[in-house]
Parts: structure tokens; C-alpha cells; sequence
């Protein structure tokens, strides 16, 4: 081969992969789809739905034995409201374990703000969860493998390893991640994988009344959820970091921090 | 061998160059002084300061020489000093280097004895698979709280089919009853959460139009008989209005 | 019950796991590290590079360097939720986690520094041992010195010429070996908080470098204060000791030896240099460039943190130290002074970093307040409070103190 067909086999190779490696970035769900393990776990949220009653919150709670009075938890609901003049608010009262059962919202350090309701231009509920992300930022800072993700895809933590250290709180862009108040090891959702091994629903799935969480499995084409992401238009939080996460939603508004 | 460890006598001289050079430097940069004061140890009565700048003194001198040309000297004297041993007394230059590597040793084997066998790079490979396969299996048993409105069904069906054709009948039994847990074994009772603050949760009434809860009957708490319990005059299971 | 909820206020839209979990003892943990590799960056300008005037100095920092190095675990120990689990990070490295190179770093580190003190001192470990066994009627302290002096020879007992200049050549081998360990040592402190993509402000690839030169910074001003500090200390002792056989006298003591402070004060200068540098550039890219988090950050570098990092940071830990050290005819009161200020400045440096980071919500629109305990009410109070990083801070000293009668700073007659 001559100098000029083999660079200008070297351009076309290195082109060629470097857009199917765009190809599978936007592909991403499919990309998952399509790779042989049987079995991946996914999770559907649909803000359109949320009333904010926060039985999920609960049902989380106690199911995953997270002290309820403790101001920590491994899912919450966010509730935004945007006025007609541009202005937003957001809170997460008691990370909702209680629901929403007051207009006013909470700006921290005891202030409320009171927005009349002719005066709102939008208003929702967003319920957060552990994205249980295909390249987990929080498992690759762990020191010592107490964190690790599972074949299906979700992220858990070995309560007997973990020293503590909190990098993998730091290292999480959702805020998913925080100390356990009783054990003093790292905790974060976990998709109720002690549930889903039996067939059943996670907590906060079964707990939800107007049906905004679902799961799935993302490798199986039957699945309701997985056609629903494979079909209409849904979207992750922060894409912008790399961390390809695995909740979907349906109606994550610009606004949704 | 003498070429290779750059000392030979060009090779010196090109090397005291660029040390003359590099002190010039620091010298310029005022990260040297411009007359370089030496402290000989020679003297017993505390020492005499002397300048140490000029460059012709002895090369092995451990005063004074430039750096660069002691340094290589040192060199070939270690090497022909090293090799001049043969077994006649023992290098004590090794000695810290026995001792890390001991420690290192005792460090692998504790690995042995304290670290779990299977603990190793499991499906997600190491960046994201590196753990103790076990606490898998440790997940998988913990206990099973909410047991979901068939466990209740089974034995509740008159309250089942209440609810069931109530508009309550999305919300599950163990929303407002509490987690079933191994009931009727453990607990016997169970605790029923009859607080005006769960009700609440839904029918504080929230106008937010692009929201399903503005599409839940709902009332202001602070208005609507504050502080009593709603199930007072409202039954959940029927979901209708008192009477 | 949330442990971080005692020192953590919310303020507007955070995210419910959020608190300060990263609190006083992750601000102290970089700076006792930068403190080791600057005093040990000092020490091998000396052995490596042979700066003759730096020689005194040198022996002092190599010492205080190992003393500093002994404390600079106690932090991460204060710090750990499971301390009694700390060994875990060297018996299942995650080498993927900037965190598991503490394990290796520290190990190599500390082996290359205890070795460097051993050549250093090896002489006076063997002249010790030789002269406490010709001593008859020896007293049980004096057996345990014995015993010390003759297990820390490690049986090397040679003290011809030859042998004498191989202790030479390794000490140069280790003190140029141990400057880019030294380096990777507070360079991996800074890629822990460089590589954190979650967190708006730190991460930047300028970190590690950021705090290298910082490092150095604080290493060189900790050891010309206490050198200044314990020289000055020891003549007032000898003034007060006057006639006294066995002390010596005032005439022996040279004091602080100001051309050796004048030089080290330039690669002082130098380094603050190229630290506040780094860190305005960082500043200035941030507001340039101006991406999504910039809101935030702007309001927390130029509102609430506007003191800590300009007022505190930047003018009094470096603007003035820069100005007082390079007013013409120096001297010791305002070298002092100058020195105090350039360690206040490298801590407040961490404690931008480290709190300032968790200043502001994942959300970009809430904030959190750090309150730091003052008063230990508890154990857990105690070791992430002010008295927790106090012990931390003083231990060195007291590390240093014990480490001084086994490898004496002062008085020795001979060492390479």
C-alpha cells in the first residue's frame, strides 16, 4: 500500500469511529437496548402526573429503614412555580415526606414566600430518585469498592465496606448520595433492589396513586415503560454531565434544576 | 562504563559548564547570593564565613565544589567504590530498602488473611465493578416492608372492593394503614395513620394548572374546620361527602 | 439527627441530601500535606542542589517534615464516618478514585523521608550508641536511650570516610527522588477536588498545580517561622543559662542566620508568585467565559465569600506578606509577621476551596452556611470543630519536640 491509500484509509477509519461513537451517544437508550445482558433496569417519571402527595417519600422511607424524622432521603419531590412576571420557585419541604399541604413555599431559614394564585403561570411536581446512571461519577471516586454497579444496572453499597470518606456524595451531580444517620455509611437509592429481585415494585412505585414512577426493563421490548421511552419524547437530568442515567422523564421543564 | 556515567574529562568539564551557568542564573534571579558564603567545618571555634564562589577548588572537596561536577564525581566514586567491594563489607546503603520491602511484604500478606475472597472485578469491569460479590446476596435478603393491596385483598376483600369502587381506590391500603410487614403474624395490628395532615397531602387545594392536583377536590386546611380530623365526618373508603 | 445539620445552614433551593459533609478536617488534611511537601521541597534544595546557605535550615525541615508527615493522617481519621475501616483504602485500592493514591503516595513518601533521616543521622545514631554503651550504671531512661540509638543503627555501624560519603550519595538520590513524590503527594490533594465534575468550582485542571505551589508556599513559611522562633527561643535560654557548663553559650549559638532567611524568603516570593497567579487566572477564565454555574459562583466569590477570598485570602495572606518581604533591609520582627500571614492565606486558600465548594447548592439557585463548631459538646463536636483542627495543628509541634532528642536539630557537629 502506498503512502497516500493508507492515510487516506487512516482519515476514513478514524472518521468512521469517531461518528459511531456519536451515533451511540445519541442513540444511548437504544445503545442499551440493543447489548446483549438480558436484564437492565430503568425508571420512568412522568411530571405531567405528580399531584405531590409524597406517599412515595414515605413508603420509601420506611421500606429502606431511613429514619422518617431524619432530614434525609433516598427519593423526594420538588415543586416548582413560575409566576407570569418570569420569576421561579422551588422547594422540597421535608424532602415532601409529609406532601405538600401548604401554598406557601419554603425558602429556608423559617422564611415562606405566599405567591397568590392568580399570579401563576405554571406550577408542577418533579420527583427525584437515584438516577442509577451507566457510568456512575460516584462509584468511580470510591476508594475502596464499597460502591459498584450490578449487571442489571443499579448502583448499590456495601454497608460493610464503606469507610465513610463522603467522596461519592461529592462526586454525585443529582445530590442522590448522603450519610446514613443511624449506620454512618453512604446511602442512596437503590431501586428497592431487594423488591425488584422478587417481581415486585419498588416502594415508592407501588406507594405512587396517580401512577407518575414506573420501572422497567429496558432490554425487554414488551415492557410498557420500555416502549414508552423508546417511542415518545422523554429526557434525563443533566445530560451536560456525562453520566448517561437511567431515569427517564416525561415533562422535565427548562426550569427544573 | 566511565563514558557512560558521563564522566569523562570532557564530559566533566561540559557539565561544569552548565552548573556555572545554572548558579549564574539563580544568582541573576537573586535566588543565590552574588557571593556565595560558605561556613567551613574545619574550624572548631564556630567557623570562618568565607566566599566559596570561585570555581578552582578541589573538585572532590566536600566544602565547596560546583554541584554538577560533585555530583558526577560522586558517581564514579560510588561505582568504583561499589565495585571494589566484593563481599569485603556489607552495602548498609540497603538497609531502609530491606525495610520498606519488608513492610510491603507484611502489608500483601495481611491482604490475604483481612480481604474477602470474593472480592474482585465482577460484570461492570474495575472502574464500576470493583466489590465483594456477597452484598449482593445481602441486598437481596433484606426484609420486605409494603406487601402491596393483594397481601390485604386476600383476607380484606370487603374493604378492598369498598375502595375499590370508591375514587380513593388508586391509593394503596399501606398509604394510610402502614406497611404490612409479616401482619397478621407481626405486627397483630396495624398502625393506622388517622392524622388531618395525611389527608391533607392530597386535598390542600393547589391551583397549579399545568399539574394534576389542581384536578383533586381540595380545600384551604387553615379555613376548613382547622385542627380537626377529617375522618371525624369523612370516611376514606368511601370517598364521599359526609352523609 | 443528620450529623452535618449541626453546622450546616440552608438557604433558598438545595437539594435535600445536601449539607457540609466536607467540613474543618478536609480544610486541615491539604494543608498539613502542603506543609510536608514544602518542607521537604526546602530540605532537598539543600541536599540536592547543594545551597550551601541553606544547609542549617535544611537538617530543621527534613525533621519537621517527618513530624508533619506523622500528623497528616489524623485529619482523614478525625474525618472518616468508619475509622476504625482507614486501612480498607490499602487493602482494596480503587485506583480509579484519586482517593486510594493516599495508600501508595503516603507509603512511598514516608519510606523516601524516614530513609533521608536515616543517612542524615545515621552517624549520630551510631556515635549515641557507641558512647551510651561505654557508659556504665546507666539509669532505665538511659537503657532505653541505648536501645533506641542501637535498633534505629540498623546495625550499620560504619563510619569510615567511604561509608560516610555513600550516606551522602543516598541522601541525594532520596532528596531528589522524594521532590516529585513530594509534588504527587498535595497534587493528588488537588486532582481530588480538580476531578469532581458536580461541583462548579472545583473543578478546574488547574487544582493540582494550585495547590503544588501553595504547598510549597506554606511548607517553606512553616519552617523559616519555627526555625525563627525555636533559634530565638534557644538564645534567651542561653542568655538566661549564662556560665552554665553544659548549655552552650550564647556566642555558640549563632542565631537565626539572616542570609539564610533572606534567600529562603526569595523562593518564598517566588512561589506566592506563581500561586496567586494561578489562582486569579482560574478567576478571571471563570468570569470570562461565564457557563451556567457562573451565576452562583459569582454570587458566592464576590458576595458571601467576598472577605474570605479577597480581603483574607488574597491581600492579607499575600498582597501584604509580598510587600513586607521585599521592603529593603529586612527583618526578623517583620519577616515574622510576613511568614504568619502567608500560612493564613495558604489556610484560607483551603478553606475557599474546601467550603466555598459546598457554599452553594447542586441546584445553582440555594445556599448552604457552614458554622463551624466552636465549643465540643461531643466527640463528634470535638474532632470537626475548632479544637479538633487546634490538636491537629499543634501535634507537629509536640511530634517535633520528641522527634528533636532522638535526631537533634541543633548542635550537631558533623552530618553531611
Amino acid at each position: 500500500m502506498d503512502r497516500r491509500s493508507f492515510l487516506k484509509a487512516a482519515l476514513r477509519g478514524s472518521a468512521a469511529l469517531i461518528l459511531a461513537e456519536g451515533i451511540g451517544d445519541i442513540l444511548r437508550p437504544a445503545s442499551i437496548h440493543a447489548s446483549p445482558k438480558p436484564l437492565r433496569w430503568v425508571f420512568l417519571v412522568d411530571t405531567y402526573k405528580c399531584i405531590g402527595c409524597g406517599f412515595c417519600v414515605k413508603a420509601c422511607k420506611i421500606e429502606n429503614e431511613v429514619p422518617f424524622e431524619a432530614n434525609v432521603s433516598r427519593t423526594w419531590v420538588e415543586r416548582y412555580i413560575l409566576t407570569k412576571d418570569g420569576a421561579v420557585f422551588a422547594d422540597t419541604p421535608q424532602e415532601a415526606r409529609n406532601g405538600f399541604t401548604s401554598r406557601l413555599i419554603d425558602l429556608g431559614e423559617g422564611r415562606v414566600k405566599d405567591i397568590p394564585q392568580e399570579k401563576i403561570d405554571k406550577a408542577f411536581f418533579v420527583p427525584k430518585l437515584c438516577n442509577q446512571c451507566e457510568k456512575p461519577p460516584c462509584v468511580q471516586v470510591c476508594p475502596v469498592g464499597a460502591t459498584y454497579k450490578t449487571a442489571e444496572g443499579v448502583t448499590l453499597v456495601d454497608r460493610k465496606w464503606c469507610i465513610g470518606c463522603g467522596y461519592c456524595i461529592m462526586a454525585c451531580p443529582y445530590g442522590m448520595r448522603f450519610f446514613h444517620p443511624l449506620l454512618h455509611v453512604a446511602e442512596k437509592c437503590t431501586f428497592c433492589y431487594h423488591r425488584i429481585q422478587k417481581e415486585l415494585k419498588p416502594a415508592c412505585v407501588q406507594a405512587c396513586p396517580a401512577g407518575a414512577r414506573r420501572i422497567g426493563n429496558i432490554k425487554d421490548p414488551q415492557d410498557p415503560v420500555t416502549q414508552i421511552i423508546m417511542t415518545q419524547r422523554v429526557s434525563i437530568h443533566k445530560p451536560e454531565y456525562g453520566t448517561n442515567p437511567q431515569v427517564y422523564f416525561i415533562g422535565l421543564s427548562e426550569e427544573v434544576r | 562504563m566511565a563514558s557512560l556515567l558521563g564522566t569523562s574529562p570532557k564530559a566533566i568539564r561540559s557539565f561544569e559548564q552548565v552548573g556555572t551557568t545554572f548558579r549564574r542564573i539563580l544568582k541573576t534571579a537573586a535566588l543565590l547570593p552574588a557571593a556565595e558564603v560558605c561556613i567551613s567545618e574545619d574550624s572548631a571555634s564556630g567557623g570562618n564565613i568565607r566566599d566559596c564562589s570561585s570555581e578552582g577548588e578541589d573538585p572532590v572537596s566536600h566544602v565547596h565544589p560546583s554541584w554538577k561536577l560533585r555530583f558526577f564525581h560522586g558517581r564514579l566514586e560510588t561505582f568504583n567504590s561499589l565495585s571494589s567491594l566484593k563481599g569485603s563489607r556489607s552495602m548498609h546503603v540497603f538497609r531502609p530498602v530491606y525495610i520498606v520491602f519488608a513492610l510491603v511484604g507484611l502489608i500483601l500478606v495481611a491482604r490475604t488473611i483481612l480481604v474477602p475472597a470474593d472480592f474482585g472485578i465482577q460484570e461492570s469491569g474495575y472502574m464500576y465493578g470493583w466489590y465483594r460479590k456477597a452484598n449482593e446476596k445481602e441486598w437481596k435478603d433484606f426484609a420486605l416492608k409494603y406487601r402491596g393491596k393483594e397481601y390485604c385483598a386476600d383476607c380484606h376483600a370487603e374493604q378492598d372492593q369498598q375502595i375499590g369502587s370508591s375514587r380513593h381506590q388508586a391509593i394503596e391500603c399501606e398509604n394510610c394503614h402502614g406497611p404490612g410487614r409479616e401482619h397478621p403474624s407481626d405486627p397483630p395490628k396495624l398502625d393506622l395513620d388517622r392524622t388531618r395532615e395525611l389527608c391533607l397531602r392530597c386535598h390542600t387545594f393547589l391551583a397549579y394548572p399545568t399539574s394534576k392536583r389542581s384536578e383533586i377536590k381540595g380545600l384551604d386546611p387553615d379555613r376548613h374546620n382547622p385542627g380537626a380530623e377529617c375522618v371525624a365526618c369523612h370516611d376514606p373508603h368511601r370517598a364521599a361527602k359526609p352523609g | 439527627m443528620v450529623l452535618e445539620e449541626i453546622w450546616t445552614t440552608k438557604e433558598l433551593f438545595v437539594y435535600p441530601n445536601e449539607y457540609i459533609y466536607w467540613s474543618i478536617q478536609i480544610v486541615m488534611y491539604p494543608f498539613m500535606t502542603g506543609l510536608v511537601a514544602g518542607a521537604f521541597v526546602l530540605s532537598s534544595l539543600y541536599h540536592l542542589f547543594g545551597i550551601k546557605p541553606l544547609k542549617e535550615i535544611a537538617r530543621f525541615s527534613l525533621v519537621f517534615s517527618f513530624a508533619l508527615l506523622m500528623v497528616a493522617p489524623l485529619p482523614l481519621l478525625f474525618h472518616l464516618m468508619q475509622p476504625a475501616r482507614n486501612f480498607y483504602v490499602v487493602l482494596t485500592p480503587h485506583f480509579t478514585s484519586a482517593i486510594a493514591a493516599f495508600g501508595v503516595v503516603l507509603f512511598i513518601y514516608a519510606s523516601i523521608v524516614a530513609s533521608e533521616l536515616w543517612f542524615l543521622y545515621r552517624q549520630h545514631l551510631v556515635e549515641s550508641s557507641l558512647r551510651l554503651k561505654n557508659q556504665l550504671n546507666l539509669s532505665l531512661a538511659g537503657k532505653i536511650q541505648l536501645w533506641t540509638y542501637t535498633i534505629l543503627t540498623l546495625g550499620a555501624s560504619d563510619l569510615s570516610e567511604r561509608a560516610l560519603r555513600l550516606d551522602e550519595k543516598a541522601i541525594k538520590i532520596l532528596a531528589g527522588a522524594g521532590v516529585p513524590v513530594a509534588c504527587f503527594l498535595h497534587g493528588y490533594a488537588g486532582f481530588i477536588f480538580g476531578s469532581v465534575k458536580a461541583n462548579a468550582l472545583w473543578m478546574t485542571p488547574l487544582m493540582p498545580v494550585i495547590f503544588i505551589m501553595s504547598a510549597v508556599v506554606s511548607g517553606v513559611a512553616l519552617c523559616m517561622l519555627t526555625y525563627i522562633v525555636t533559634m530565638e527561643i534557644r538564645r534567651v535560654i542561653a542568655r538566661r543559662k549564662r556560665g552554665s557548663v553544659l548549655y552552650p553559650t550564647v556566642e555558640q549559638i549563632r542565631g537565626v542566620e539572616m542570609h539564610e532567611m533572606r534567600i529562603t524568603a526569595r523562593y518564598l516570593i517566588f512561589f506566592l508568585i506563581f500561586s496567586i497567579s494561578l489562582e486569579l487566572l482560574d478567576l478571571v477564565f471563570r468570569g470570562y467565559t461565564a457557563v451556567k454555574s457562573w451565576d452562583i459562583l459569582r454570587n458566592v466569590i464576590y458576595g458571601k465569600d467576598f472577605v474570605n477570598i479577597f480581603v483574607l485570602q488574597y491581600i492579607l495572606g499575600n498582597l501584604v506578606p509580598f510587600i513586607l518581604l521585599l521592603i529593603p533591609r529586612i527583618t526578623i520582627p517583620r519577616t515574622l509577621l510576613a511568614l504568619i500571614l502567608v500560612l493564613f492565606g495558604v489556610f484560607m486558600m483551603r478553606w475557599n476551596v474546601v467550603i466555598g465548594g459546598q457554599s452553594f447548592s447542586l441546584t445553582f439557585a440555594g445556599y448552604m452556611h457552614y458554622h463551624l463548631p466552636l465549643i465540643p459538646q461531643d466527640w463528634e463536636t470535638f474532632k470537626e470543630g475548632l479544637f479538633g483542627a487546634l490538636f491537629i495543628g499543634v501535634m507537629p509541634f509536640v511530634l517535633f519536640w520528641a522527634l528533636n532528642k532522638i535526631f537533634p536539630v541543633f548542635d550537631l557537629q558533623r552530618s553531611p
